[in-house]
């Protein structure tokens, strides 16, 4: 049997992730530090999703929010229609317990085997090892690193780990998966090698994905993309050019007085 | 989590980090070594000393002492004017013995006991003394006890060491009265010995003393050498047979030395049952009330009073070597909140994946409770090695020391010596590793598991 094929993936429907008016203000001394504001986000099941912005306009923070990683200041946060700005630390552990983080930087355990990083959601849950390591074996088959399920991170380059965290995140069983930069720190190949999986899984296995990124390319593949300019969403890609131009032009504003010198 | 996990994941921490691992558990392995080891010497040191009172002296015996000398701490003390206990007091018509066996025939025999001490000047706790031995070089300070040998050979005292049936003993008990017994450390066979001559069986030696504040002596013959006793025998305290004694029948010492009253008076109570142990103790004391107070002891006192002496010193050895498990403990803080610095991302992923914080406290807990455990194995194993290698030092010093008579009892005994390594203490020393290990950690691991995972995730 095709080891594809056997992959059970929580089928959801309807509006998996949804954010109204999410706002996120930071204090730096006495300077407030908008960094999500007012953001409206709606990410439907099975969609393939992109957040593009530069960095500083406020997509961890928006990452950390619709991770249940960090609470709004304000907004709401819906995930499958429930609140998370209502619950306790350990109802957003359990969020979590089903949300497929994948980083940049990977964030493997070291000293755990592929497997185990694996296994490790699902550990965590309380499954049954025999179960979990049934499951982490098909997870790794899934995205192509069968033959390396016993070694460390340290022992597989950049792409193989990526897949590892990939395969981590699929082990969640994820009602979508949060991609921070996933080619943010592998060579281009490998991106596009990445990239492909992350696409597959979403055409053939329905993974509700969104990606964050500063990248158009990774953008690119996704179905939708939304873009995040100085804690603002916007929908097309003239709305957020023109809202960089004015953020440009107040900046400058700022730093040369009105009519200054580039004005 | 499940616990099985959480200690699966703990127990990988710890043998990736196997160095600093080791450096934790050792702290522990101190703390516990040390525990173990003086606690089992001193169980071992009890041990004996109880085993050497029990020989003797049964909870039935009771030592008479006049006021507050000799065994007088371990009785219930006398109190006022000090009776003196004439020899004329025990027998006859109006003595200790008619009066005990009137007052509710529970008494099966009263034997008085008198000592005299090696010394050169007389002192109030030793009226009566000699001052030197002339067939030897060297000096004696074994104390002469004067005794009636058929009572104090009589199975309701002391027949299994009064005897010269036993291995090493020579000669027989004189019935003569004017003969006496050695006991075995004191009995040299060897004339051609280039060590210090002791005294020979068959042999005259002669005493020194004073009397009635002139200088005297006597010639008296060695009919009889005691087989081996061994140990410390606090039942010689009272006047039992021990290595280093002189025996003397009680008519021979009141020729000698004019001796009218005795040391100490033994009473053999025919129960055991403590209401009546109490009323003969009563009545001993009424007897004497007249002419003073009297301290009346039995072995269950003494033992129970040795016992809570050795345990107070038991209980204060413990807290000088927790010491070294409090230092064990800041170690073990230092240690776990630079592994939680270090592992600060594992935090977050872990926070990531959906741990909750009892998850994160349980995870750095065990870790902590996985160290305990495994340091208060070692350590109760090295200190019970250790407490072997401790009491070889010190008791085979205290056998070399030895030369007297108090003394070469306690060498015998303790070369015999054998830690004991209690349930109780092996459970304590547990208790006391996994207990400090984990208090310790309480504070790191919490600090672990509240950490924010936003904030974990980003550390560098």
């Amino acid at each position: 049997m095709n080891q594809q094929q056997r992959i059970e993936l929580p089928v959801t429907s309807g509006i998996v992730l949804e954010t109204r008016d999410l706002t996120k203000i930071y204090m730096q001394g006495k300077a407030e530090i908008r960094a999500l504001d007012g953001v409206n986000l709606k990410v439907e099941a099975g969609e393939l999703v992109s957040v593009l912005g530069p960095s500083g306009s406020g997509k961890s923070t928006l990452l950390s929010m619709i991770g249940a990683l960090d609470r709004q200041t304000s907004g709401t946060i819906m995930i499958e229609s429930q609140d998370i700005g209502r619950m306790n630390k350990n109802q957003l552990a359990e969020v979590r317990q089903h949300i497929g983080f994948v980083f940049q930087y990977f964030n493997l355990i070291g000293r755990l085997t592929a497997l185990q990083n694996v296994e490790l959601p699902m550990t965590v849950k309380g499954v049954n090892s025999q179960v979990r390591k049934e499951k982490a074996i098909e997870f790794m088959n899934l995205v192509g690193l069968g033959d390396r399920v016993n070694h460390r991170p340290s022992e597989l380059s950049g792409g193989q780990q990526q897949r590892v965290t990939i395969a981590r995140a699929l082990a969640q069983e994820p009602r979508f998966m949060l991609m921070d930069e996933p080619t943010g720190n592998i060579d281009t190949r490998t991106r596009d090698e990445i990239l492909s999986l992350v696409k597959k899984l979403n055409e053939e296995h329905k993974v509700t994905t969104v990606i964050i990124t500063h990248d158009a390319v990774v953008a690119s593949i996704t179905n939708r993309t939304v873009y995040i300019v100085d804690g603002k969403l916007y929908n097309t890609h003239e709305e957020a050019l023109a809202a960089e131009q004015t953020s440009r032009e107040l900046n400058d504003e700022k730093t040369y007085g009105e009519g200054g010198v580039l004005a | 989590m499940k616990i099985a996990d959480i200690f699966k994941y703990s127990g990988r921490s710890l043998k990736v980090q196997k160095g600093r691992a080791v450096l934790t558990v050792l702290g522990v392995v101190i703390g516990i070594t040390a525990i173990v080891a003086l606690n089992s010497l001193v169980g071992g040191f009890s041990n004996i000393i109880t085993g050497q009172l029990s020989q003797g002296l049964s909870a039935q015996t009771l030592t008479v002492t006049g006021g507050g000398g000799g065994l007088a701490a371990f009785g219930g003390g006398g109190g006022g004017t000090p009776a003196t206990l004439y020899t004329t007091n025990l027998t006859g018509p109006n003595g200790l013995e008619a009066y005990l066996k009137d007052n509710g025939n529970h008494v099966d025999a009263v034997m008085g006991i008198i000592q005299i001490s090696y010394s050169n000047t007389p002192n109030s706790l030793n009226p009566y003394y000699y001052s030197n031995i002339t067939n030897t070089t060297k000096k004696y300070d074994a104390t002469i006890t004067a005794v009636d040998f058929a009572m104090y050979g009589s199975s309701i005292f002391y027949s299994s060491t009064f005897t010269t049936s036993t291995t090493g003993g020579v000669g027989n008990i004189p019935t003569d009265n004017k003969s006496i017994v050695i006991g075995n450390g004191l009995y040299e066979p060897y004339t051609n010995s280039t060590s210090a001559h002791l005294i020979n069986y068959g042999q005259n030696l002669t005493l020194y003393y004073n009397l009635d504040g002139t200088s005297a002596n006597c010639s008296v013959k060695v009919t009889g050498v005691l087989g081996q006793i061994g140990g410390i025998s606090l039942a010689a305290l009272a006047g039992g047979p021990s290595d280093r004694g002189i025996y003397m029948p009680i008519t021979l010492a009141e020729q000698i030395f004019h001796v009218n009253q005795f040391s100490s008076i033994v009473v053999h109570v025919n129960s055991t049952d403590q209401a009546i142990i109490d009323n003969v103790t009563a009545a001993i004391k009424a007897f004497f009330a007249p002419s003073g107070s009297v301290s009346v002891s039995s072995a269950t006192s003494m033992l129970t009073t040795l016992n809570t002496i050795l345990g107070t010193v038991s209980d204060l050895l413990t807290a000088i070597a927790a010491i070294s498990l409090i230092v064990a403990g800041v170690n073990i803080v230092n240690i776990m909140t630079v592994s939680i610095i270090e592992r600060t991302r594992e935090i977050g992923i872990l926070k990531a994946i959906g741990a909750k914080d009892t998850d994160i406290l349980g995870i750095f807990l065990v870790e902590a409770l996985l160290i305990g455990v495994i340091g208060s194995l070692v350590g109760i194993g090295l200190g019970y090695l250790g407490s072997f290698a401790l009491g070889g030092i010190l008791f085979r010093s205290a056998t070399g020391a030895a030369s007297g008579g108090l003394g070469g009892g306690f060498g015998g005994g303790l070369s015999t010596f054998v830690p004991v390594l209690s349930w109780s203490l092996f459970l304590e020393a547990i208790a006391f590793g996994v207990g400090t290990a984990v208090i310790f950690a309480l504070y790191p691991a919490f600090k672990a598991s509240r950490k924010p995972p936003v904030e974990a995730l980003r550390y560098e």
